[in-house]
């Protein structure tokens, strides 16, 4: 049982499946192999504390505690020496989940890779002594689940994922973030899973410069449908945006059919570009990738 | 301007359509979508050009009703002429050698092909008529094209061959009232030249063709008058066109009667010459209905050439022929006598008769005038009706004349003697015994009488007819040998002379064969052709693609335009 998680009873729907939970475990034992040393549950602190690593001396202040004077050195110098160890600290992961309307879209649904994919980061995590967190985007507060360490997190984490639904009021996405890291999280790593279709073209840039510039590592996870990024049938349309109800009377030739794949494309690498410019490690995938397979892509970030 | 397919207008409620799908196209699609943010400047364009898209939608509606008014009219195909048109009269030779297969499939084929090109290009509301030189007239003045097609459709060749005198005389009879224009459909042979007809005011349209043939011109046959023979008369006839190789091969003619093979025998084309005939004649025997037939083949030694036999022969047709020839009519003969073995062996010996007996006692019925009545030793009632009458020895007075008393003066006189059949005959030792003479009534038209008059040859009107009788005051039994052998002939000459059955010796000859089909080279040249036409002449003409052209553009337009692949 080294690093396995026991996911024990249903989860309401057959998201989470005991196979599914099985490839988990597979790609877990996979990413022991690709990323040893990467991804281990303990990792050095900027603060120092206890442990069996040395790290320094520094003069003893009030405070300090007192277990950590170096008797040896007051017998020879007569003054209170207190030496550093390194403490080791376990690694938050933040696994933030867009739970805009537009994430339910595509058959299968966006929504539905991106919970799974984030349930199998979850169980990794959880297996590799992290504490993982899940803050799906737009909702409330309320339906936060902050960083707990611990293999026994994994039911609750799939159960939140579970319950999650892809209702989110119309919003900005960046807001959303924003409003999580008001909440003063600890820095970790963020894996932000979304279709980064905001309020308007700037809003995914925004929301990895936010992360960033709270200090996270962030892991952006864009999953979009097939179907989204390509012009309907000519002809004259009325479309409604399933997330505010607006709706749009567009005439769909061959020169707007051009210009939507353009935008697409502009959109797609303009994410892209953003994200290698702010450091964060991207993927993209579509909502026909099996979550494995994203899982296996997302250990191997750099 | 009027208008040759004046039907095709019905294609103009295809605008209904066009009309109603762009009215329902006026229904944009509902669709909701994940995100706006690619359509945001497309979304923009159409808000901001509203007005320019129904005007520009509506605009294309009229544009592209206007090409299906242009298209439609099209296919109607409008015609503007100032000068009246004429009514045109469409002969078609229908003759036997229009059978000719050197024009595909044959020469009456082409020439239809022509004759319905005229007829599509007939301009809406004029009239046509069509005939053929069978002659028969298919259809008379009518301006309805389908009509005219269909008339032209039906007209086929006929069996034999024949001069287009009277198709054409009759086309100009009619086009003289309307002051019509005659085309004529022809292969140019004829079966003589229409001499009779100028061909002036006649457009002569000529269907070319090249062609050799071989087989039968003539099949006839005439059975002899009163016996069972019956004579076969067979010609053959080669053609062969300057331009086209010769016959190759030896022909077989196998004459045939009622199936069973009469004669079989080679007749060798010529080796050079354009035209060439072969008659041979043929005696058979049969006094019922009788099939002739006559077949040209090729022999069975040769059969591997057969292909190549009929490649060079244009008209099959010809190559048999067939014929029946009717039975041989008997005239009826009531004998009314008493047993008579002599009479009754005489009269069953001519083979044209066919005779009963009655005996004098019997009652008489006279329903068919149309029989030949012999009394011996009898004499017919007052009321006595008939076509000829003999009376053999009448035992009393009568119309045929006044009982004298025995004969005694010879009944064959000095001029008879040495004249005529009587003059190879012993007479002297022909006594004719108990012979009567008889002298004729002054109303009675008597043809002829021997000397003393124990014959007597006449003709009486009692009842309104006019029968002849013959009177022979002696009984042919009583007599001697040559007298009884002449008998015979003397009945069956005169009921030739009553004429009581129709000419059964009138010559039959075979239909559909004719001298003139192995003449396949036209009797007019093409120089004579005022407008010729070409065997290939095409009947889907270009005007009829370009309109299924613009069928075609019409309905890729309004595609592209309806999926908005167009602006």
């Amino acid at each position: 049982m080294d690093g396995r998680v026991e996911s024990k009873g249903s989860w309401g729907d057959s998201l989470f499946d005991e196979a599914l939970i099985r490839r988990f475990e597979v790609v877990r034992l996979l990413s022991r192999r690709l990323v040893r040393g990467r991804m281990r549950g303990g990792r050095r602190s900027f603060s120092r504390g206890m442990s069996v690593e040395f790290s320094g001396y520094r003069p003893f202040v009030n405070g300090d505690d007192w277990r950590a004077l170096d008797w040896h050195a007051y017998a020879r110098w007569r003054q209170l020496i207190l030496k550093l160890f390194v403490e080791e600290e376990d690694l938050h992961i933040h696994l933030l989940l867009d739970c805009s309307r537009s994430m339910d879209w595509g058959q299968p649904r966006k929504f539905d890779l991106a919970r799974r994919v984030l349930g199998g980061l979850a169980y990794i995590s959880l297996a590799n002594l992290d504490r993982v967190g899940f803050i799906p985007l737009g909702l409330s507060l309320e339906k936060h689940c902050p960083p707990h360490r611990g293999r026994d997190q994994f039911p609750a984490l799939l159960r939140a994922l579970t319950h999650c639904h892809a209702d989110a009021p119309a919003g900005s996405l960046s807001d959303s973030v924003n409003v999580w890291l008001k909440t003063q999280p600890r820095r970790g790593l963020v894996i932000v899973v979304s279709d980064f279709f905001g309020t308007s073209l700037e809003d995914a840039p925004l929301v990895l410069q936010r992360l960033r510039h709270a200090g996270q590592e962030v892991g952006a996870l864009q999953v979009v449908a097939d179907e989204e990024l390509l012009p309907p049938d000519p002809g004259e349309h009325i479309f409604e945006d399933c997330e505010t109800g607006m709706t749009r009377r567009v005439a769909v030739d061959l020169k707007s059919a051009e210009a939507f794949r353009e935008r697409v494309r502009s959109f797609l690498e303009s994410t892209e570009r953003v994200a290698r410019q702010w450091e964060c490690a991207f993927l993209r995938v579509n909502n026909h990738t099996p979550p494995e397979q994203v899982l296996a892509s997302i250990l191997s970030w750099e | 301007m009027s208008f040759l397919s004046p039907l095709f207008w019905v294609l103009g409620l295809l605008g209904l359509p066009v009309i109603a799908l762009y009215l329902t196209r006026e229904r944009p699609k509902q669709k909701t979508v994940s995100t706006l943010l690619f359509w945001v400047g497309s979304a923009s364009r159409v808000s901001e050009s509203a007005r320019w898209l129904r005007v520009r939608r509506w605009v294309s509606l009229l544009l592209q009703l206007a090409f299906l008014l242009f298209l439609v009219a099209a296919l109607a195909r409008p015609v503007f002429s100032r000068s009246p048109a004429r009514p045109v009269i469409i002969v078609l030779d229908t003759s036997a050698s229009m059978q000719a297969s050197d024009v595909q499939p044959d020469r009456l084929a082409a020439a239809k092909r022509a004759a319905l090109v005229l007829v599509d290009r007939l301009a809406g509301g004029r009239e046509a008529a069509v005939l053929t030189t069978s002659p028969a007239l298919l259809v008379g003045w009518s301006d309805s094209r389908r009509e005219l097609r269909e008339a032209v459709l039906r007209a086929r060749t006929a069996t034999e061959t024949h001069a287009p005198d009277h198709a054409l005389q009759f086309a100009k009879n009619l086009a003289l009232a309307r002051h019509a224009e005659i085309y004529f459909f022809t292969d140019g042979v004829w079966d003589g030249h229409p001499s009779g007809v100028s061909l002036d005011g006649i457009t002569l349209r000529l269907i070319e063709g090249a062609a050799s043939n071989a087989g039968l011109t003539r099949l006839a046959a005439r059975r002899s008058e009163n016996s069972g023979e019956i004579r076969v008369l067979v010609e053959a006839g080669w053609s062969k066109s300057p331009t086209l190789p010769p016959i190759p091969l030896p022909r077989r003619l196998t004459l045939e009667q009622d199936g069973m093979l009469v004669d079989e025998r080679d007749v060798s084309p010529p080796a050079s010459g354009l035209r060439r005939s072969w008659l041979r004649e043929w005696t058979v025997r049969s006094e019922n209905t009788t099939r002739i037939s006559a077949r040209l083949g090729v022999p069975a030694t040769d059969a591997g050439a057969v292909g190549a036999a009929v490649t060079t022969d244009a008209v099959v047709a010809d190559n048999e022929g067939q014929l029946e020839v009717p039975a041989m009519e008997r005239t009826p003969v009531v004998l009314v006598s008493d047993p008579d073995p002599f009479l009754e062996a005489a009269l069953s010996s001519i083979p044209d008769l066919e005779f009963i007996r009655i005996s004098p006692q019997d009652p008489l019925r006279f329903g068919d005038a149309k029989k030949l009545w012999i009394f011996q030793g009898a004499l017919p009632p007052p009321d006595f009706q008939a076509a000829g009458l003999i009376l053999i020895d009448p035992p009393g007075d009568g119309f045929f004349g006044r009982r004298i008393g025995p004969m005694e003066a010879p009944w064959i006189t000095t001029q008879n003697r040495e004249r005529g059949p009587a003059r190879l005959a012993d007479l002297t030792r022909e006594p004719i015994t108990e012979a009567t003479e008889f002298q004729p009534l002054p109303e009675a038209e008597v043809f002829a009488s021997s000397a003393g008059r124990p014959m007597i040859f006449g003709q009486w009107e009692p009842g309104g007819g006019r029968p002849r009788w013959l009177v022979l005051a002696w009984r042919p039994s009583r007599t001697g040998l040559v007298t009884q052998a002449a008998f015979p002939l003397l009945v069956s000459g005169f009921t030739q002379g009553l004429r009581l059955r129709p000419d059964s010796s009138a010559p039959v000859l075979a239909r559909g064969l004719s001298p003139a089909l192995t003449a396949l080279e036209p009797q007019v040249s093409a120089s004579q052709q005022s407008g010729p036409i070409s065997k290939n002449a095409p009947v889907f003409s270009a005007w009829q693609w370009l309109v299924a052209a613009g069928v075609l553009w019409v309905f890729i337009e309004w595609w592209a335009w309806h999926r908005r692949l167009t602006e």
